[in-house]
């Protein structure tokens, strides 16, 4: 371990000790090991998810209309936007396209 | 005052390059910055301070600007040693790491942000075994702290790594050969050096950090009062059209993000100082 480490013409005034350098070197690669390479490959994973075929097969043509709420504040804010709506209207039976003019 | 400027400096062209610079300044940085304040200048002051301090906003500051704080220090601990080990040691692949620190800056912040919650969901391979030790990562302030490790992870490892390459070991063996242990030489002799690129790293990962949006909105789940952060209060606003408002609040936060560079600044300063008086 020390000899493959340590640097050609250095002197051990100037070097830790092997063991802190293992140590060292060690925190530092998992550390990075942890925060870096981990998310590059389960970027790596969630895109190949499906097979390596699937992901040759999209790029020929592919057109998709996908809706994805990954925050429930987007129901929130239609049901404010419906609520104030609402208030300056006689009751009745209303949709949403009423609430957002859509129905003409 | 022009012509101090101009009896002082050896530089040629000082006149022009100063003039240069602040014209750049002003069209980059200061008119945006003011138009910010314009804005929310068209509330009243007691309409400003209700905005403000309201307690979803008082909780997103808290959020924000501590999970930032804490973010950077690991980044200056961990960055700081990674910097050390790439300069100082030879191990196998170390170029491959040396190029993936980079990476936080390549990826778009909305892909590592989902991919981090992939990970510390409770599902995920990290969240699973936090989870057996009861430690909930995603949409948690430990999730924000995580993401914005990550984002600010290459800023003190590229400002302290150029300053240790440059280091002289004529003077760690001066040091040596006066008889200072290795971890006196260390922290006498080659921290005070370094400690001014390191707090520069640290101060851009702070910052960095205090505006990041893209990798927090996924993690965090966006909880008001919890882990709702200042940025996503600010697009949350200004998606009602509240424009007043959200730059009401940018307004606070450009402020103390202002004030700690300041303070951060002043003491780099004199660390520099204490430095150069002792050399």
């Amino acid at each position: 371990m020390s000899g493959g480490i340590q640097r050609a013409g250095e002197s051990r005034a100037t070097a830790e000790p092997p063991i802190v350098r293992a140590t060292l070197i060690g925190v530092a690669l998992v550390f990075l090991a942890l925060f870096l390479l981990l998310p590059l490959f389960v970027i790596f994973v969630e895109g190949l998810r499906q097979g390596v075929g699937a992901y040759f097969a999209a790029l020929g043509e592919r057109l998709e209309l996908t809706h994805v709420a990954t925050n429930r504040d987007t129901f929130a804010q239609g049901a404010l936007r419906a609520a104030k709506w609402i208030a300056n209207h006689p009751a009745g039976r209303y949709a949403m396209a009423d609430v957002l003019g859509l129905s003409g | 005052m022009a012509k101090r400027l101009k009896e002082h400096s050896v530089l040629p062209g000082f006149g022009l390059t100063m003039g240069f610079s602040l014209l750049y300044l002003c069209l980059i940085v200061l008119i945006p910055l003011s138009a910010t304040v314009l804005r929310s200048s068209t509330l009243s002051w007691s309409q400003f301070w209700t905005i403000v301090t309201d307690p979803r906003a008082l909780a997103s500051y808290r959020l924000t600007f501590g999970a930032s704080f804490l973010a950077a220090v690991v980044n200056l601990v961990f960055g700081f040693l990674v910097a050390w080990v790439l300069v100082r040691y030879r191990f196998p692949g170390r170029r491959l790491v040396d190029g993936l620190v980079d990476l936080p800056f390549a990826l778009p912040t909305a892909v590592a942000g989902i991919a981090l919650t992939a990970i510390y969901s409770e599902k995920g391979w990290m969240g699973a075994p936090l989870a057996a030790l009861g430690i909930k990562a995603a949409y948690t302030p430990l999730g924000v702290v995580i993401a914005l490790t990550f984002i600010g992870l290459p800023f003190v490892v590229r400002t302290v790594q150029p300053v240790l390459e440059d280091l002289d070991r004529e003077v760690e063996e001066a040091s040596a050969s006066l008889g200072a242990s290795r971890w006196t030489t260390f922290h006498r002799v080659i921290l005070p050096v370094v400690l001014p690129a390191a707090i520069t790293g640290f101060t851009l990962s702070f910052s960095r950090a205090i505006g990041e949006y893209g990798s927090i909105i996924f993690i965090s789940g966006n909880m008001p009062m919890k882990t709702e952060i200042t940025p996503l209060l600010i697009v949350t606003k200004l998606e009602q059209y509240d424009y007043a408002g959200a730059t009401a609040i940018a307004v606070v936060m450009l402020g103390v993000s202002f004030a700690m560079l300041l303070v951060i600044n002043t003491l780099q300063r004199m660390t520099g100082q204490k430095r150069a008086v002792r050399g």
